[in-house]
């Protein structure tokens, strides 16, 4: 990778960021309101029906103590997981993007390499490699 | 503009107060148990085992039975008010057979979850949103303990429990028990109630003891002032 490429930020940009954002919010968002209701609904609403204080606390309470320790560990388990992919899978989508704008720009100003270089495993492989041919007509 | 929004603010004020008296203009709640349907109102919650809940039509007034073979199970009644200005509670009961336990109840130890049977208890309970707040307390009498404790349940530190009759000796009586849990819930929590009193409830267990245990109640009045 060229010093040019280099992420002196944790996003490239603000499309990056929103990208990013989006994606958590999406994938965290319901994730939390389906357990959150789900906890309810089993938990809440069985008590509400056991009624008796020394039902619940006998059936109820350590089933959901249980359930609250495996969330305990696992919600920030399957939170740093999303937020590590979607951090990774939006670079590999902005990283060319800018790269390919700022090529074309240099381009426009007649500065342009005639190639625009992207990482190992970028998206937009297949549109890259049409506008190097491209660039590369238009240079000769 | 600023008009509208005063009478919006009444019209909503106006609907509170309807509201409130409305809720609280069926308290107090008295339960004679003087004819066979009165059982309709009430729920029956099984933990173990159905206990033989009846009513019993006498030729004044009439009483529930209760009686427990190696069962938990109890009558339900929700109810909602405040426990602050409606503090009371009052009820007859008659223990005819405690539940057999093996000595005095160790009250502060662990492990003593296989004698919490009473042959009577009382439950107010105090719901909340989230369960695991509910908070409950409950008047029992018991054969052992001495009158006046209150203990933490083996079951869960949100149940508070309350010796309001002890001993053999007013056994096959009707004992007449009046009871502020206002200042009940705060003897036994340290604190005053955050929320109102859902429900009421009553029960006769021997599921613990694997034994059995007969008692009656009557005359249940709940949600007073005391006058």
């Amino acid at each position: 990778m060229n010093k040019k490429n280099k992420r002196s930020k944790n996003f490239a940009n603000k499309l990056h960021r929103e990208i990013f954002l989006l994606v958590v919010a999406a994938a965290i968002i319901p994730a939390g309101i389906a357990t959150i209701s789900l906890y309810y609904l089993i938990f809440g609403v069985t008590a509400e029906q056991i009624a008796i204080p020394e039902a619940i606390a006998y059936n109820i309470i350590p089933a959901s103590q249980k359930v609250s320790s495996i969330l305990l560990y696992a919600a920030p388990l399957s939170i740093s997981i999303i937020l590590l992919l979607t951090y990774k899978i939006s670079h590999r989508i902005i990283g060319p993007f800018d790269r390919i704008v700022e090529e074309l720009d240099d381009h426009i100003k007649g500065k342009g390499t005639g190639r625009i270089i992207i990482r190992k495993g970028d998206k937009f492989q297949p549109l890259v490699e049409r506008i190097n041919r491209l660039l590369k007509g238009s240079v000769k | 503009m600023k008009k509208v929004r005063v009478v919006h603010i009444f019209v909503f004020a106006i609907l509170l107060v309807f509201v409130y008296y409305s809720y609280a203009g069926n308290m107090p709640k008295w339960f004679l148990f003087d004819e066979k349907s009165a059982l309709n109102e009430w729920q029956e919650k099984i933990f173990k085992n159905k206990v033989l809940y009846s009513v019993e039509e006498g030729l004044k007034d009439g009483y529930l039975s209760a009686k427990s073979e190696q069962a938990c199970s109890g009558l339900f009644y929700r109810i909602g008010f405040d426990p602050k200005t409606l503090p009371m509670i009052s009820w007859q009961w008659k223990v005819v057979k405690f539940p057999e336990k093996k000595g005095p109840v160790a009250s502060e130890k662990n492990g003593w979850i296989e004698k919490d049977d009473y042959a009577a208890r009382v439950y107010v309970i105090f719901p909340s949103l989230n369960f695991r707040r509910t908070r409950s307390i409950e008047y029992i009498w018991d054969e052992h303990l001495p009158e006046g404790t209150v203990m933490t349940s083996p079951y869960f530190k949100n149940i508070k429990l309350i010796v309001v009759e002890s001993g053999a000796g007013n056994m096959d009586q009707w004992v007449l028990e009046k009871r502020n849990i206002y200042e009940d819930y705060k003897r036994a929590f340290g604190k005053a109630p955050s929320s109102n009193v859902g429900a009421i409830a009553l029960m006769t267990d021997t599921d613990n003891t694997l034994s059995t245990a007969e008692a009656l109640y009557k005359d249940i009045k709940v949600g007073y002032k005391d006058e």
